[in-house]
């Protein structure tokens, strides 16, 4: 067993496939991709539920990738709520269609969360490197025909900040009860394509303004969820609520990680659930205690009075930027490293080149 | 806290109900009651179990506060349930079923 004072997860992030059909500039995956043949097969996921279950998971989010490019998406949200586990579909919507949309909810599936690239079609396009508009349409009606709470989560960046109005009047015209406005987070592809990405001050502030404009006009018919920018923050985001304090996540080959983006640690070695069982990974293997608590910390953070709050930040910022996982995310204004962030923003508006798109995978398939 | 709402569906005879999307459970792992929601998890307190495990469609405010102090005898719980039902419907796990 671990310290006494550790909690079980409260949520497993089962990223259950790589396969997706859309290319977003802004693709939280990493940059190596799991193919289909390294994908867990369908029993262990069954097993990782029920461990899951029993360790104290309330909440599976199902996620990609496209979950529905798996066939057994349905037989996993059976099982998940047989567990009395509630389940959530993380999904651009591409492949939802009428009929898997209510075999979904048959199975038991608590609520969908679909993704949207932009307000419209031509920025959608643009956005998700392909034509994927009105198939997004077309899922979100199928959620609401078959009962299902639908939410709409949109990854904001410089080319669709400006929409954010149009983005949440097209919520409610589908009918979403949530809409989460999430500004990127540099990783994976995001990170790749940060030049293109990264917004101005200035256009975030007015997106802000937006946003409190349609809160005031709709009243709380409808939740909106805003995620800050954190490079525009003074302070860093309690990334993931502490590292390995309630989410546990397990990669599409089973590679189980305290956050979907801790891949990129170097040394970590995560613990892969084909060896370990998830009870095992969670109290007692090293890469989940690793930043555990506040041991870990030197200064600033150590003696810092907000470590309660954003305990350091976030662990992968921190190598990916400072080349360091244990030191202050550079975000802080205490970071010696803020600098990295401050003269990232301070690229805006200089040629950063051709986009680059997250790739497809070749599967043996040749799906 | 009492919004209009509340009072409205307190006034006018309504009958609190979980929204179908909300799943109230038991959780063995923590010894305390649960409410799951598309994006949250909220770990209840004994009270705000009690009450939302009556929130069913079928009974008024007024009967589940008299079911509550019949089983709370001496209790006058009718302010308390009438704020955490205000809470309730603001954080959109109860509504307000209305007659017709």
């Amino acid at each position: 067993m671990g310290p006494p004072s550790l909690d079980p997860p409260a949520s497993l992030l089962a990223e259950i496939t790589h396969r997706c059909p859309i290319h977003c500039l802004y693709c939280s995956n990493p940059l190596e991709l799991t193919r289909r043949a390294d994908e867990l097969p369908t029993e262990v996921w069954l097993r990782v539920l029920a461990e899951a279950a029993d360790l104290g998971v309330l909440q599976v989010h199902l996620s990609g990738g496209e979950p529905l490019a798996r066939a057994d998406l349905a037989a996993l949200v059976e099982r998940a709520t047989a567990l009395e586990l509630y389940t959530n579909l993380i999904t651009s919507g591409v492949g939802l269609t009428r009929a898997r949309a209510q075999a979904l909810r048959d199975a038991g599936l608590g609520a969908v969360q679909l993704s949207i690239q932009a307000a419209g079609p031509e920025l959608s396009r643009v956005i998700a490197g392909g034509e994927f508009w009105q198939r997004k349409m077309d899922a979100a009606r199928h959620v609401r025909d078959a009962g299902l709470p639908l939410g709409m989560n949109v990854v904001l960046h410089r080319y669709n900040l400006h929409q954010v109005t149009g983005l949440l009047e097209l919520a409610a015209s589908l009918g979403a009860e949530r809409v989460e406005l999430a500004n990127a987070q540099y990783y994976g592809w995001a990170l790749r394509n940060r030049d293109h990405l990264l917004p101005a001050r200035e256009m975030v502030e007015a997106a802000e303004r937006e946003v409190a404009r349609f809160r005031e006009r709709a009243g709380d018919t409808m939740e909106i969820l805003w995620v800050i920018p954190d490079y525009h923050a003074e302070f860093p985001k309690p990334c993931m609520n502490g590292w390995a304090r309630m989410f546990l996540t397990v990669a599409p080959d089973g590679t189980a990680l305290p956050c979907p983006a801790a891949s990129v640690i170097p040394g970590l070695d995560p613990p892969s659930v084909r060896q370990h069982s998830t009870r095992w990974i969670w109290f007692e293997s090293p890469a989940f205690n690793r930043f555990r608590g506040f041991e870990w910390m030197s200064d600033p953070c150590r003696s810092c009075p907000r470590r309660f709050e954003d305990f350091g930040g976030c662990r992968c910022q921190a190598y990916l930027l400072a080349g360091d996982p244990a030191v202050t995310d550079p975000v802080c204004t205490y970071s010696p490293h803020r600098h990295l962030v401050t003269e990232a923003l301070g690229r805006g508006g200089g040629d950063p080149g051709a986009p680059v798109y997250r790739m497809p995978i070749k599967t043996r398939g040749g799906e | 806290m009492t919004d209009a709402g509340v009072d409205a569906g307190l006034m006018e005879g309504g009958r609190p109900r979980l929204l179908p999307k909300a799943r109230l459970r038991f959780d063995q792992v923590r010894g305390r009651h649960v409410l799951l929601l598309p994006e949250r998890a909220v770990i209840l307190s004994e009270t705000a179990a009690e009450i939302l495990r009556l929130c069913d469609g079928g009974r008024t405010g007024a009967e589940l506060v008299q079911t509550l102090e019949r089983k709370y005898p001496g209790a006058e719980l009718g302010g308390d349930v009438a704020e955490f039902l205000g809470e309730a419907v603001k954080k959109r796990w109860v509504e307000w079923v209305l007659p017709p």
